[in-house]
């Protein structure tokens, strides 16, 4: 090893050999545990030379990380040297280049990490039937072959299926069961028991498209595009921190507004970045109370509305475009005292929700919510925006409802410069039909015939005790979905993960390591020893998408990409190790079992990227018409080896794989501008919502029918205050008399930038720049005990984690922020979670639609005992191998 | 590693000035003085504290291209004297071990190392004064680099050379009380000085010190009984006894300073953003 | 012709760190080494609580104390004036840790000699940028002759802050558009 460093620095080697010694060095140093970081060669090689004799190649980026990007990769000699950043025009806050963050650029630390996983393993002790399965998360591994691994699985699967059936094996394949190739493989063998959750969108998952807060069809599309953003006097932001959960160029567009002459209000119990940034005034409301925040907001907008001297209400508008605001306004068949105004009053239940209560709940005082209120006057041009981390509570059904009520009553949707919804990811601040639409691969659709789908908010226990609640089929994005609830029985005997970290971003992830621990398998398809592989029995290497033939992303908005490009990316290295893709172990697996794989995949992954890249569209300049993106010519096709036609479009082949991207040119007086609503409220009569009335409803009986029959817990059909299961009552022992209970802080998992949720944890120029301590007000620290830097233990009633804390004065007193995503690392003596993972601290507690309540946790702090936690960056990689 | 290779570097060169200053002093006042010992062990002293100075380098091998900009920076110059005293000595001891006879030479090398030595210690003074280090910015770095080599300069002669400098002994024990009362004067008032400087640099230095505090009270512990026992013995006549308190004080002092100056570089605390 | 040097919007700032990542990256650097760095700070006291970040490397001071003080030559101005390194020449004396004010210049493990941000001059040579500011998402980080800079992103940029040592000391080659709260004599370090 030193010999092999010393070799390589000496000046006698050549630099070409001195790359490809690089090269070796990755994977060499790797074994040696010492990682990919030991050594600076490259300091003195000079990159414009490298330049000169590498290759730049349009490198994925395909994270689920709130931005999509343009990556590339300066390739020498089949070695990854560098990587830079769209540079494909001129940069304009119009016409933007589409740069990557630090997740991104630190790509090829994480492809070519010392801890990728080389071989297919099995845990020692386990065998079929399941062996000691206790020991999942602490055997060995043992290194076995792709034939072995896949014998094991599909013959377990056999059996299983033989003596429970097929609603035994439960398939995970991240936010959704069906999207994997596995999913395809297991349809053919007779199907799945499936996961379901409403994990990133929480209430807004479902709910808003009941009352007809949606447009074209997607939750976040009910705000204007980001020119419009420039014609706002306020923009009120309700939980949202787009520079740490959106990266790309969101928090650039923002600045563009506060340039205009914006003036941002925060709504957040953290002062962050996002807020700096636009020195934003700042409301410290506290964790899942925005509701009584809303409804006192409501209070002062009616009781303070004067028509002529002080307008703030659009009476217009809620007239022609709502029902249920008030007795005048109610659905036929309803009890017109159930109205929204005459709650908001307190006329029938004699308690009207005045800022004085909503105070005493939501922490911000009556005087500020006085003014914020006001703030929201018609005569203004408003943009209210939302991110959902506040509807990623628990009995928050009712909030996304309560903000469009907000909106509809002050008039801000369907005009310049007024909107009123949720942003986020990757299209935050910025609304719009995808201007550029993602091609289709042409596999078929293997359907599941299993009806079987657990809810993410009941899974383990569902595994654990054998029962759930049955609320319909498929994912949250399902038409089977939202049914009423039944409860049925339920033996999981394999537990199969083919993407997604679902142990480490579900709820109750304690619960979920003793799940694990009693089924009889569990497999894992991964790059590194995720949580998900760490507790799993066979755990098979895949490659990244540096190691695939190409792809694209982006193209259909929803965690995709914003809707002005469409990204591509090529091979840049051949698969490492013997890591393979999930396509070939699902038709391997299908052999196994005996099935005939063609019926899945009837052609190879390269025809499915023709077939992708064909069927791209793209919107022409009239703002109107669709045509073909991507001209491709019979040579381009002869060299693909694929069957296709040559076709005409905007980019040649050729061009559109080098840059990386297609990008629509954005200028002010374009014609992709978008209002959303702009046709509802000009004319709703003509262009109604696809709601019961055709109107937005503020009164929603579809809503309240759908969620109470689902039987995870109640609504009304107007939004109204329910107490917040885990919420800030619950930090009491008993809140008439302000006694504070056992749990009596609030805790938050804010989005990070170390990560893209789970992703990227284990890089460690990553770890690096973002330490992940814990965020404590002083004064909490102070109480308790703790000075800055101490290691903290917190505890909830379902688990135990450490941080190091970091005092800061951004966040509210009372409330914890744990930022999410970080690997859980379970201490075996104590149960303590040294990683500092958010969902050990999180119970299994659906409410409403399915809703996870990552951000409904109470806890208590104590500084630790023990010895003080390493930092992440100071901990050896988990190199497994 | 890096504290204690220039701890060992500044240590070693200092009492090697300081003997080769004293051997100096003698030489003048007693014209017959051979002073062999005194003289070899400020060569070997000067030796270590040169290799030290070389392996605290990240690259020992390119040690003299520290010589390179005599012009412009402080630790070039520096080096430069540091070499040249080294050089004197190393050669006086040289000469005395292979042609003795030469006492001109050797006393005129000495008399001139002492002086090229005393520039040194001043350089030494003013690279650590002139860095980017608040808590270093202060004349106590002069003064604790002179006195530290008054007074084990003093106490390393008089012990190497017992007989030939009795005549000075008193005048040593005097030299040394003195110079660890000024050491003592200006050192702890700069302490305290420094504990309400609004400097984060400055704070910093001392908080790190404060978690050495054990160290500290040895530092002084040692250096204020090794002077005490250097007056002591001064009073009496030679004899074994005598000898070994002799040697006794010279340890006390030469570790109390040792400790002193490892404190010195653990405080290195540079400024930076946010830490002014 | 002025000096050259960095401009930093800390007004549009939002510190995620990708411009270090990409430091990082091009310069190929270990764990434990940077040559940009971010760091942010807070003042005031909830709910009047604010902040700002401070992105920052070499500042290729004019008069640059690494310079003067570097035994062997190693620490040099280039032809166009910015602060340059010979790995060469260094011998890892770590003379200019001690003596830069910003404590910019870092001991590179196993090469054991000194490294900083040399404001990739390769690149520049071939007429791009420095990879931090093609990398910035708020297009905060620009590079290029100080006067230049001054005429394009206004006159009352500054060099000087409560978070910075003062530039008298070497005459840093750095421009900064300042939050307000920037300004506040009173700060302190946040850990993120």
């Amino acid at each position: 090893m030193g010999n092999f460093i010393n070799k390589i620095m000496s000046k006698t080697v050549t630099r070409r050999n001195f790359i490809a010694a690089s090269a070796a060095g990755t994977t060499a140093l790797g074994l040696a545990g010492c990682g990919s970081n030991s050594l600076n060669l490259l300091n003195d090689a000079k990159i414009v030379d490298l330049e000169k004799e590498g290759e730049w190649i349009a490198a994925a980026c395909w994270h689920n990380c709130g931005g999509r990007c343009v990556n590339k990769a300066l390739v020498v000699d089949g070695v990854v040297v560098r990587q830079k950043t769209d540079d494909n025009h001129e940069d304009s806050p119009d016409y933007p280049q589409q740069r990557g963050c630090l997740r991104g650029r630190s790509q090829r630390q994480q492809v070519f990490g010392a801890d990728r996983l080389k071989y297919p393993m099995k845990r020692k002790h386990w065998e079929p039937g399941g062996g000691n399965k206790e020991l999942r998360g602490k055997d060995e591994w043992e290194r076995i072959s792709w034939d072995e691994a896949l014998d094991y699985i599909a013959n377990e699967l056999k059996r299983v299926k033989n003596e429970y059936g097929n609603r035994s094996i439960l398939h995970i394949g991240g936010w959704s069961s069906r999207i994997t190739d596995i999913s395809s493989t297991l349809g053919l063998f007779g199907g799945y028991c499936e996961y379901w959750n409403t994990n990133s969108f929480g209430s807004w998952a479902m709910a808003p498209k009941l009352y007809g807060f949606m447009q074209q069809g997607i939750w976040d599309q009910t705000v204007n595009d980001r020119f419009d953003l420039r014609n706002c006097d306020t923009i009120i932001m309700l939980s949202m921190n787009p520079a740490w959960s959106a990266m790309g160029s969101a928090s650039w567009h923002y600045l563009q507004a506060k340039k205009a002459g914006a003036k941002f209000i925060g709504i957040d119990p953290f002062y962050n970045e996002s807020f700096s940034l636009l020195e934003a005034e700042w409301i410290p409301v506290r964790p899942s109370t925005d509701v009584a925040l809303l409804l006192a907001i409501a209070y002062v907008l009616i009781t303070k509305d004067e028509p002529v001297l002080n307008p703030l209400i659009d009476w217009d508008f809620l007239h022609r475009c709502t029902v249920g605001f008030d007795a005048e306004h109610m659905p036929e068949g309803v009890d017109p005292n159930g109205n929204f105004k005459d709650y908001v009053l307190g006329t029938f239940d004699g308690f009207p929700k005045t800022p004085e209560w909503a105070s005493e709940i939501c922490g911000v005082s009556s005087l500020q919510i006085e003014k914020l209120a006001l703030e929201f006057g018609k005569n203004r041009k408003v943009a209210f925006l939302c991110g959902m981390a506040s509807a990623r509570s628990k009995n928050s059904d009712n909030l996304p409802q309560l903000i469009m009520t907000i909106g509809a009553m002050t008039g801000h949707m369907g005009k310049s410069g007024h909107m009123t919804g949720s942003t986020m990811h990757a299209t935050s601040g910025n609304g719009g039909p995808a201007l550029v639409c993602a091609g289709s691969n042409g596999l078929p659709a293997i359907p599941n015939p299993v009806d079987d789908s657990i809810n993410a908010g009941e899974v383990w226990n569902a595994v654990l005790e054998g029962k759930y609640n049955f609320t319909g089929s498929g994912d949250f994005t399902s038409e089977d979905q939202y049914k009423a609830g039944e409860i049925r029985d339920i033996d999981i005997n394999v537990i199969y993960h083919s993407g997604g970290a679902t142990l480490q971003t579900s709820d109750g992830m304690a619960k979920g390591i003793e799940a694990h621990r009693k089924v009889d398998l569990v497999v894992s398809h991964s790059q590194f020893l995720t949580t998900n592989s760490k507790y799993a029995d066979i755990v098979l290497p895949v490659i990244t998408e540096w190691e695939k033939f190409g792809g694209f992303d982006g193209g259909t908005l929803v965690h995709s990409s914003n809707r002005e490009i469409i990204i591509t990316y090529s091979q840049i290295t051949e698969p490492l190790y013997e890591a393979k893709s999930d396509q070939w172990i699902a038709v391997e697996l299908a052999k196994k079992l005996g099935l005939d794989p063609k019926k899945a995949f009837p052609f190879d992954e390269k025809q499915q990227y023709f077939n992708e890249l064909a069927s791209i569209t793209v919107i022409d300049e009239d703002g109107k018409t669709y045509g073909p993106l991507v001209t491709i010519s019979q040579d381009d096709i002869k060299e693909l080896g694929v069957t296709g036609q040559p076709q005409n479009g905007k980019i040649t082949y050729k061009e559109f794989k080098e840059n990386g991207v297609y990008q629509v040119k954005r200028y002010q007086g374009d014609n992709y501008g978008y209002i959303a609503y702009e046709d509802f409220v000009k004319d709703p009569q003509q262009n109604p919502l696809d709601t019961e009335s055709g109107k937005l409803e503020i009164y929603s009986r579809n809503l309240a029918d759908t969620i109470n029959a689902m039987g995870f817990s109640k609504i009304e059909p107007i939004p109204t205050y329910i107490k917040v299961i885990d919420g800030y009552e619950d930090t009491y022992k008993d809140w008439a008399t302000k006694e504070k209970g056992e749990f009596p802080y609030q805790l938050i998992n804010p989005h990070y930038l170390r990560r893209s949720h789970s992703v990227f944890d284990n890089v460690k120029w990553l770890q690096e720049a973002w330490a992940n301590p814990v965020f404590l007000n002083p004064k909490d620290a102070k109480e308790n005990g703790i000075a800055k830097g101490d290691t903290v233990l917190i505890t909830s009633q379902y688990g135990k984690i450490l941080r190091n804390a970091s005092l800061t004065e951004l966040l509210r007193p009372g409330v914890i922020a744990l930022p999410h995503g970080s690997w859980a690392d379970v201490d075996e003596k104590t149960g303590i979670d040294h990683g500092g993972a958010d969902n050990i601290l999180s119970g299994q507690t659906p409410t409403g639609q399915g809703v996870s309540g990552f951000n409904t946790v109470i806890v208590r702090i104590e500084k630790y005992n023990g010895a003080r936690l390493i930092s992440d960056v100071e901990k050896p990689s988990k190199i497994v191998l | 590693m890096g504290n204690a290779t220039l701890t060992i570097f500044s240590i070693c060169i200092q009492a090697s000035v300081g003997i080769v200053l004293f051997i100096a002093i003698a030489k003048l006042l007693n014209k017959e003085g051979i002073f062999k010992n005194a003289t070899l062990v400020a060569a070997g002293l000067g030796i270590i504290g040169m290799l030290a100075s070389v392996f605290h380098l990240g690259q020992p091998m390119k040690a003299f291209f520290a010589l390179y900009q005599f012009s412009s920076s402080l630790l070039s110059r520096e080096i430069w004297f540091t070499a040249i005293f080294v050089a004197l000595v190393v050669l006086a001891a040289l000469i005395f071990m292979l042609k003795p006879e030469n006492k001109g030479i050797i006393t005129g090398l000495i008399v001139v190392a002492a002086l090229v030595g005393l520039i040194d210690i001043g350089l030494m003074g003013a690279i650590y004064s002139n860095a980017s280090v608040p808590f270093w910015q202060t004349s106590a770095t002069f003064v604790e680099f002179y006195m530290a080599a008054i007074s084990m300069g003093a106490i390393l002669f008089l012990f190497l050379s017992l007989q030939e400098a009795n005549f000075m002994k008193k005048i040593l024990a005097v030299t040394i009380a003195a110079a660890v009362a000024i050491q003592i004067a200006v050192v702890i008032p700069n302490l305290i000085n420094l504990s309400i400087s609004s400097s984060m640099a400055i704070q910093s230095s001392l908080v790190i010190l404060s978690s050495m505090s054990l160290a500290g009270l040895f530092e002084w512990l040692f250096i204020l009984a090794g002077a005490i026992l250097a007056v002591w013995v001064a009073k009496d006549e030679l004899s074994p006894s005598i000898n070994n308190l002799v040697l006794s004080s010279a340890v006390l002092l030469l570790v109390g300073q040792t400790i002193g100056r490892y404190l010195f570089y653990a405080a290195m605390v540079v400024t930076g953003i946010g830490i002014s | 012709m002025g000096a050259l040097g960095f401009y930093f919007d800390m007004q549009a700032c939002i510190g995620c760190r990708t411009c270090q990542i990409a430091c990082k990256d091009k310069n190929n650097l270990p764990i434990g080494v940077l040559f940009r760095e971010i760091k942010k700070f807070e003042t005031g006291v909830f709910p009047k609580s604010n902040s700002y970040n401070i992105s920052y490397s070499c500042n290729h001071c004019e008069e640059a104390k690494c310079v003067k003080g570097c035994p062997t030559g190693a620490m040099h101005y280039g032809a166009d004036g910015t602060v340059q390194h010979d790995p060469d020449l260094c011998i890892g004396c770590q003379y200019c840790i001690m003596n830069c004010p910003y404590s910019v210049p870092q001991l590179l493990p196993e090469r054991n000699i000194i490294g900083k941000c040399d404001s990739c001059i390769d690149l520049r040579n071939a007429g791009q940028n420095p990879a931090c500011v093609d990398a910035c998402l708020m297009r905060c980080l620009h590079f290029g002759d100080l006067d230049e800079l001054r005429k394009e992103y206004g006159e009352e940029l500054v060099n000087a802050l409560p978070i910075l040592p003062s530039p008298d000391i070497t005459k840093p080659s750095l421009l900064i558009s300042p939050k307000t709260c920037a300004l506040e004599s009173s700060f302190t370090e946040l850990e993120v």
